[in-house]
Order: structure tokens, then sequence, then C-alpha cells
């Protein structure tokens, strides 16, 4: 069934300082939505109050026609990978991957070259990458319609970025994904749609071009 | 012009099904060290009175403490919870009730003790 999330009137400020002023967003499902910008525009900000655990000065969710304050609240609908690490260090593999399916598909999720070898395994002894890759993962098999991720590729091995950004294009066939990431080509290659998060604002991007013309890149980067 | 009601999805605290529960149980576990901790430290300080004072102890400073303690260095856990539908409001809640509930009954029962 296809999905539509629309944020629209997002503001917020800290310290007098406007962060994000009338954002407005759409994602579909089978839509991979690549956010882009500089350190401090407003990124993740923006993901978390679309995820409800930030509150905002203003803003207005609609998931498929009905309005939500914080959506997370309501299972199925969305789903966010913050920056850090969200696991509890002291459970296993195992018994995360179990809560979070709630134990269904346990064993086909965990039938995975690199998560079999470490089922056994407390969360707190997982590298950095296969840390993320087990979030990602687990995200991905929930059932909520849409994931956010937050710098997904953050601390992975190029290796391990390739299986991600391809079961996050797998997975988009039944979710609307949005993701950013301060590896720009990272992102252009797994999106299909662009947006640039610049001076408080949206700017979509249609090519590298574009994200010349907002100051994101220079002109030699596009070499 | 036809105007249309907007109509907010509620986010009020909502009962918490089996699986939440579980998650419930873990958050609250990893709470009570902190808790333990104030509850044995007030109960050495006031010996005679161990299970009052402990009680007491257990169910202000080490509430107080373990939730301070997760707000300063393990923020980033509330995702954890966040993703399976459960508010920081619902965490925190849990924390205190629970600990209230067992803090007053240690206190009926070292009240209890000392007097028979």
């Amino acid at each position: 069934m296809q999905s539509i999330l629309e944020i629209d009137s997002v503001m917020q400020s800290f310290d007098g300082r406007k962060i994000l002023s009338d954002i407005y967003l759409k994602c579909e499902t089978g839509d991979i939505l690549g956010i882009l910008g500089r350190n401090g525009s407003g990124k993740s900000t923006l993901l978390k109050i679309l995820f409800g655990a930030m509150k905002g000065d203003h803003k207005f969710i609609r998931i498929d026609g009905e309005v939500y304050a914080k959506p997370f609240k309501t299972p199925g609908l969305v789903c966010y990978l913050p920056q850090h690490s969200f696991l509890l260090g002291h459970l296993s593999v195992t018994t995360t991957v179990a809560l979070y399916l709630d134990g269904i598909g346990v064993d086909a999720f965990l039938d995975d070259e690199l998560l079999g070898k470490l089922r056994d395994n407390k969360i707190n002894s997982l590298s950095g990458g296969e840390s993320r890759y087990l979030e990602i993962k687990l995200l991905l098999n929930m059932p909520s319609k849409f994931v956010l991720l937050d710098e997904p590729f953050n601390g992975v091995a190029p290796v391990m970025i390739d299986q991600l950004k391809a079961m996050i294009t797998h997975h988009s066939a039944t979710k609307g994904i949005i993701l950013t990431d301060h590896d720009y080509n990272n992102v252009l290659d797994v999106a299909n749609r662009y947006c640039l998060v610049y001076d408080g604002g949206i700017k979509h991007i249609e090519t590298k071009n574009d994200l010349v013309r907002w100051q994101y890149l220079t002109v030699n980067s596009l070499d | 012009m036809k105007l249309s009601v907007i109509q907010v999805q509620p986010t009020l605290m909502t009962i918490p099904d089996k699986k939440q529960l579980k998650l419930l149980a873990i958050f609250y576990k990893s709470t009570l060290l902190f808790s333990i901790a104030c509850g044995v430290m007030l109960g050495a300080l006031n010996f005679p009175l161990f299970f009052v004072a402990f009680g007491f102890g257990f169910l202000s400073a080490g509430t107080v403490v373990s939730l301070l303690y997760k707000e300063m260095s393990k923020q980033h856990e509330y995702y954890f919870y966040y993703n399976k539908g459960i508010s920081k409001q619902t965490l925190i809640l849990t924390c205190i009730l629970t600990n209230l509930v067992i803090g007053i009954l240690l206190i009926i029962i070292g009240s209890y003790a000392k007097h028979s």
C-alpha cells in the first residue's frame, strides 16, 4: 500500500537563532529522500522533529491523512536511526533482535554473513560499523511505513556501505526512507530524490550543479 | 468555502502491551543499581532503622540519581524505546511508580519489624 508522509511549517530556533523556518517535506513509499546540508544546518533536528522525539517550535506532521504530534508513539508508522548508537550495550545481539522483531523471524534475520558470527555477542562488544549495520537492518525490518536514517554510513567500512545501500534500496519497495549523511556521494548514490537544508529552508536538488549553486559544493568538487 | 477540522492523533499515555512491558522491565532494571546504592547508603547511615531508611533512599534519592544518570550519560538509549513506541514520559513514570511502591513497602516492613 502506498503511504504518504508530509511535514509542513516546521520552525525551530536555538537561543534566538533560527535553524529551521517553514520547512515542507513529502515522502512516499518507494522514495529514498536524501537530505544534504552543512554541519549545524538542522538536518538531524528536522529528523528528530519528524520522528516526534523533539517538539519543535512549530510543526505539522501528516501520515496517510492523519495528523500526529508524536508519530513514534503510534506503532508501525516511523522509526529512526539517531547519529549515535541507540542499542543497549548489555543485551546480546539475539536478544536485541528478538525484542525488536517481537520474536518473529529472528533466525532468518541472523542468517547473515556478518550477524551470524555475532549472534551470541553482547552489543557493547561490537565494533562501531557492526553495531551500525545491525541497527539499520533492524529498523528496515520493522513493520513501519517510514524509516529515518541519520548518518547511516558513519563509521562503516566501504564494503559494508555497499551492503547497506543494497538493503536500503530493497526495502524502499515497501517503505519511504529519509536519510542524511555527510558523505554526499553515498547519499547521491542511494537516494532517488534529494534536497538541501540551506539557510533554514529546503532547496530541492535536481543536479549536482544545484549543490554548487547553494554553496554546498565547490565547482572543483564536481570533477 | 468549506473548512475541514484537523484532528490530531492523541499522544496520551496508553496501556503498554506485553512486548512493551518487557522493554519497560529492561529499562527499570537498568535504573536499579543507583536506586539500591542510594538505599544502602542511607540505610547504613541510619543502621537501627535500616529498612525504613533504605526504602526512603531507594524511592527518593535513588529514583532521582538513576534518572539523572540516564539523562546525562545514556540519553541516546531512549531511542531504543522510542522505536518501539514507548515515550520517555512512560519510562520515567514507570521507574518513579515502581520505586515508590517498593520503597513504601520497605518502609512499612521496616516500621513493622521495629515495633514488633
